[in-house]
């Protein structure tokens, strides 16, 4: 079992696995819905050769939401994946380093104090997570940045953010239901425009991210190791932080506070491919994208015509699902 | 490759640990580190190896101040191996060897994979460990992991290589196995190695050079038999001890009691 897994082969076949998910996660969002649209129809669409008669469907709301959906679980789960190694620690996610109530904060202020303003939810939630992650490390900073102090200060901040939120739901009860929607994340409505503010951070961090990994493998030894072997241990910290930190924001300032796939697809991908990060990050971009299709596939159609925000429905089946994997010990 | 200390001080949080250290670590010799528990022996070993450049004073490597040495041109010239390492539980002792060539990698060039491929199964082979490459480290036994730990130091190729407690928590067979490791490279292969350890008796088989530190400073210095005698041990240790040869003309000391 143990040669198995971390042979360079089976590893290989479990990416072009989770590839297949991915696209197939992908096709399936688009062709379903309130209306079906068969496969042919959807590929020639792909290809730029469009003449049927579901174009428009398929151009202004199936693609772009679909596409807003595969960039939003490649980045959290990439997101995730570079914090649980560099903060040592299997809980740390994306809501470790403030993004979620940061985002959180500045996004519900503009939905309930402000409303009317609402197209600049997602810019001012953007701005709201990076400037809770800048203010978590600056909390945490002392002769450099250790992670648990990082993950207590996460706590704290993420805690106090968190009174600010349910202070104004409290006192705007009248008008939370957008606001209660945007906190479990959902991609109903997401167009053109969300796609244009994420993908050049699912680019960027995306190559970053690649580029990192034999130092993230190195990081995962320790500190003192990682020095010994030539790592600038701060400074990649510091980077790799940054570069989960504009990943995790761009998508949860679209689609609101996603928690899920930041924790569990980097674990559920790190126990199928083992933890060498040149191939776990890579499968977990895959994972995420598979998992945020699908999920949302099956929250538009299964209860149509009311829509689940994909949040709850991820929640509801990968937990136990993780559950699973990790009483298998795969 | 020479390493000197020159006037070197570390202050942890406030508390100074070591002050005014001056010493030279003999080239291409075994030098071991020894003093009490808290003495500041791995802190002086973490300044030396570069692992910790918060410090006063100046570590002189091959004339070249350390902090002017970047980081991964030190890590193919030193290998250091710190105390409890741990590695993420699916990873293989061939893995584990391979990181240690991480300093001669980059982004902008492609490394040589001959030569890496021979340095690790050149590792692996000095330390006993080839047999066991497709284990994962943290299933392997305290002795066997030890050596994966140094196979992974010596693919770096380093002229130096410094260990903080190699044989602390190992059986005694695993203890000597370890030490016939050290003594082989630094025979055969001229590495110049620098070691904390805790057993004095192995420190003065194994050892070329004593550095004994105590209160947070330089107590003496020197070759094994010239160190090792019962005022030594009174003044650093506070142990009464007796010292003789036996019949191989080794130095060999057995603890009597506590003086306090």
């Amino acid at each position: 079992m143990s040669d198995n897994k971390s042979s360079v082969k089976w590893r290989i076949s479990i990416l072009a696995i989770f590839a297949i998910l991915a696209a197939v996660g992908f096709l399936l969002s688009i062709m379903l819905g309130s209306v079906s649209i068969p496969a042919q129809e959807v590929l020639d669409s792909l290809m730029g050769n469009a003449t049927g008669t579901h174009e428009k469907i398929l151009n202004s709301i199936r693609l772009p939401r679909t596409v807003v959906g595969a960039l939003v679980g490649m980045n959290l789960a990439l997101s995730g994946a570079i914090l649980q190694a560099v903060m040592k620690n299997p809980l740390a996610d994306p809501h470790i380093i403030g993004i979620s109530s940061g985002a959180g904060i500045a996004g519900i202020m503009v939905m309930l104090i402000f409303p009317g303003y609402e197209m600049f939810v997602t810019p001012v939630a953007f701005v709201g997570a990076m400037l809770a992650a800048v203010c978590i490390y600056i909390l945490a900073w002392k002769n450099g940045i250790r992670p648990v102090r990082i993950i207590l200060a996460g706590v704290a901040v993420s805690a106090f953010l968190g009174a600010g939120i349910s202070g104004m739901m409290i006192f705007n009860s009248d008008k939370i239901h957008n606001a209660l929607m945007w906190m479990v994340g959902g991609l109903s409505a997401r167009s053109w425009p969300h796609v244009t503010m994420i993908w050049p951070y699912s680019l960027g961090g995306g190559i970053l991210a690649l580029l990192a990994s034999r130092h993230i493998n190195i990081l995962q030894l320790g500190d003192e190791v990682a020095k010994g072997l030539g790592v600038r241990v701060e400074l990649t910290r510091i980077v790799l932080t940054a570069i989960a930190a504009l990943l995790a924001a761009s998508a949860v300032s679209v689609v609101g506070l996603l928690g899920f796939v930041g924790l569990i697809v980097p674990h559920a991908a790190r126990l199928i491919v083992g933890s060498d990060y040149r191939f776990l990050l890579p499968a977990s971009a895959l994972l995420g994208i598979g998992v945020v299709t699908i999920c949302d596939t099956v929250a538009r159609v299964a209860f149509a015509p009311v829509e689940l925000p994909v949040g709850i429905l991820m929640a509801a089946f990968g937990a136990p699902f993780f559950l699973f994997l990790l009483r298998r010990e795969l | 490759m020479s390493i000197e200390a020159k006037n070197l001080s570390v202050t942890i949080n406030d508390k100074v640990i070591l002050e005014g250290i001056n010493a030279t670590i003999p080239n291409g010799k075994i030098t071991s580190v020894i003093g009490p528990n808290g003495a500041g022996k791995s802190t002086l070993l973490k300044a030396v190896a570069g692992i910790n450049s918060n410090y006063g004073g100046q570590v002189i490597i091959d004339g070249i101040d350390l902090k002017k040495i970047k980081r991964k041109e030190l890590a193919r010239k030193l290998a250091v191996l710190p105390q409890g390492m741990q590695a993420p539980p699916d990873v293989t002792v061939e893995q584990l060897v391979d990181y240690g060539r991480f300093p001669y990698r980059s982004w902008f060039k492609k490394s040589n994979q001959i030569e890496d491929e021979e340095a690790v199964e050149w590792a692996m082979s000095e330390t006993n460990v080839s047999h066991l490459r497709h284990r994962q480290v943290m299933s392997l036994s305290g002795g066997e992991r030890q050596r994966a730990w140094i196979a992974m130091a010596l693919a770096q190729k380093p002229e130096i290589l410094i260990l903080d407690e190699p044989t602390t928590y190992l059986d005694i067979a695993h203890q000597l196995e370890v030490m016939e490791i050290v003594k082989r490279l630094n025979e055969n292969w001229g590495i110049t190695v620098v070691m904390v350890l805790h057993e004095l008796n192995q420190a003065v088989k194994y050892s070329d050079y004593l550095v004994v530190v105590k209160n947070k400073g330089i107590y003496t210095a020197g070759a094994p038999d010239k160190v090792m005698n019962e005022t030594f041990l009174k003044e650093v240790f506070g142990v009464r001890a007796e010292v003789f040869s036996n019949e191989r003309g080794e130095q060999i000391l057995t603890p009597v009691e506590v003086l306090r």
